[in-house]
């Protein structure tokens, strides 16, 4: 649910894990995640007060004791979802460490735009714990570039490759990053937010 | 555009074209060979053909205009695609689906398995060279439409699962209708049987072609019956389960080997399972409501889900992001099972002859609309 990464909206905010919010608890509040274009977001979150309470997740803590620093943020959304907040530049490690705990199945990399920066998240899915990690990155909007986790997951292969054609982060130290679903001469990226949709002629 | 190019040739060697019309690439998808004689040295998959910019799309359009176009995802199995849409915004909006809506969805996405599973396995057979089962598969699939037409409404485009439920409640006579065609079914799956394993040149041009190992297949994100067949028993629809899958009792198939065999065996198999699930959920079935009350307008509150089934293809999974402002998803990335079993692809397929590519190709079971979307 919400991830309303605000921490201004937050006055509830604990560093505990386990109370009776809906979504997620917020570990030590990002500098630079806040600040999307949701506004109102902390009216809707005080509703959905009566949920079930967020399960303790095992694996986020051994990854938040494995990662340390690097972990800007971590929150259980709801069983068997978890998510941390890392920086960009540290993607390789972190994707490193979590792959040798088990996180081995890359299932999709995609890149979003908000307004004043943009994501690259990584869901991975451990078929051996059974959870799903979701890494959100935060890249730069004016030069949106990360390092590519190829040599991790081969899978990224393509899903970078995709995500650059449409988004269009540019992931460093892939071994061979050009479009793959738009021709070769296409201009832009269209899944950016100044691509607009144009209606045809007639 | 393809990076094997013409100029990094040696002299006993060529590029050749397969494709994007082709009969055995089951749509427009282009494999461009270098080969050596008979043998493929490489295989580089050339998509997009098909690209119709749907992530884009979502973003220009409200929640519910959005639900018809999920269906030209994967046009062989289009409530796979409604199902995951609409699972994502009722996680979001925190909808309760009435548990006859539950039974009933899951009826149909097994119905729907089923016949994506004859059309593979009929599709399969020939481009294998079986054409007499061509004509079987699709006998079957037609009842099984028909039985999807009596209650959708629709024969290939449904739009049939809806945000809260479903859209109509089963048709009259369904249920007996449905039980006689499971019960009919596995007779004819064993005339398949008969047909394809006592066929030397079937059983010949599969073993041991186009082997993927199990460690490769997890690195490279092959999933569904493709990873089951090298050993591999994970299923969406008992790990990570949605909709009622956890009150069903089923078992996740395997095969071993990882062969073009292997993967057609998983196919068949897995139909039994899909007939025993729709049974169960035929003799659960509650009465009651067949969908929630909705909002005319649907407007999630802010946040992100991430919803995975298990489609016919793999894992189907998709990233909704909502601002909550909009009436239209603020990010929607669809991860499609087809984009990411054909990505693993070229690797299994280097060094093979040519004849094996295409039993090996066919055996991943891609749809063009998944993948490239």
């Amino acid at each position: 649910m919400a991830d309303e990464e605000r921490p201004e909206e937050q006055p509830e905010a604990k560093p505990e894990e386990v109370t009776v919010e809906p979504a997620e608890k917020t570990e030590e509040k990002p500098k630079e995640l806040p600040k999307a274009e949701e506004k109102k977001e902390g009216a809707e979150e005080e509703k959905p007060k009566k949920k079930k309470p967020v399960p303790k997740s095992k694996a986020l803590d051994e990854i938040k004791k494995a990662l340390g620093d690097t972990v800007l943020k971590a929150w259980v959304q709801r069983e068997r979802r978890i998510y941390i907040a890392v920086k960009g530049e540290n993607i390789l490690d972190v994707a490193k460490t979590v792959q040798e705990m088990g996180f081995d199945h890359l299932s999709s990399i995609s890149g979003v735009e908000y307004e004043d920066r943009m994501e690259s998240v990584y869901h991975i899915w451990s078929y051996e714990k059974r959870e799903l990690l979701t890494i959100r990155t935060l890249v730069s909007k004016d030069d949106p570039k990360i390092d590519s986790v190829t040599s991790i997951w081969k899978s990224a292969d393509w899903l970078e490759r995709e995500t650059y054609d449409l988004m269009g982060i540019k992931f460093e130290g892939h071994p061979d990053l050009r479009r793959i679903l738009l021709p070769d001469d296409f201009k832009g990226h269209p899944l950016r937010k100044d691509f607009e949709l144009k209606a045809k002629p007639w | 555009m393809a990076q094997l190019s013409t100029t990094k040739l040696k002299p006993n060697e060529m590029l050749l074209n397969m494709g994007p019309q082709h009969p055995s690439t089951h749509g427009v998808c282009r494999l461009v060979l270098k080969v050596d004689g008979e043998k493929a040295l490489e295989v580089e998959p050339v998509i997009g053909y098909l690209h119709r910019g749907m992530e884009k799309l979502a973003e220009n359009r409200t929640y519910i205009q959005f639900l018809p176009l999920t269906d030209r995802l994967d046009y062989v199995a289009p409530l796979g695609n409604n199902q995951v849409y609409v699972q994502a915004i009722e996680e979001l909006m925190e909808i309760e689906v009435p548990e006859r809506a539950d039974y009933i969805r899951v009826i149909m996405l097994e119905l729907q398995r089923i016949a994506s599973h004859l059309l593979f396995i009929s599709s399969f057979g020939a481009d294998v060279g079986a054409w007499t089962v061509l004509m079987y598969g699709f006998r079957e699939r037609e009842r099984l439409l028909d039985l999807l037409e009596m209650t959708t409404g629709g024969r290939m485009v449904y739009s049939y699962i809806w945000p809260g439920g479903v859209r109509y409640d089963l048709a009259d006579g369904f249920v007996e209708k449905c039980r006689k065609e499971m019960e009919d079914l596995p007779k004819y799956l064993e005339d398949y049987k008969k047909y394809f394993y006592s066929n030397e040149i079937f059983l010949k041009r599969c073993e041991g072609v186009g082997i993927l190992k199990k460690e490769d297949a997890v690195n490279m994100g092959v999933t569904g019956a493709n990873l089951r067949a090298c050993g591999l028993a994970h299923d969406v629809r008992k790990d990570d389960p949605y909709s009622i899958y956890d009150q069903l009792d089923f078992k996740v198939i395997t095969e071993k080997g990882g062969d073009t065999l292997a993967r057609f065996n998983m196919r068949l198999r897995e139909i039994y399972e899909s007939i025993n699930i729709v049974n169960q959920a035929l003799d659960a079935l509650p009465k009651g409501d067949f969908r929630a009350k909705i909002p005319k307008i649907l407007k999630p509150p802010f946040g992100e889900v991430y919803s995975r089934t298990e489609a016919p293809r793999g894992e189907l999974s998709m990233y909704l992001v909502s601002d909550g402002e909009s009436k239209s998803p603020f990010r929607l990335k669809i991860r499609s099972p087809s984009f990411c079993n054909l990505s693993a692809f070229p690797a299994t397929a280097r060094g093979a002859i040519l004849a094996d590519v295409v039993a090996n190709f066919a055996s991943i079971d891609i749809v063009l609309g998944d993948v490239d979307r």
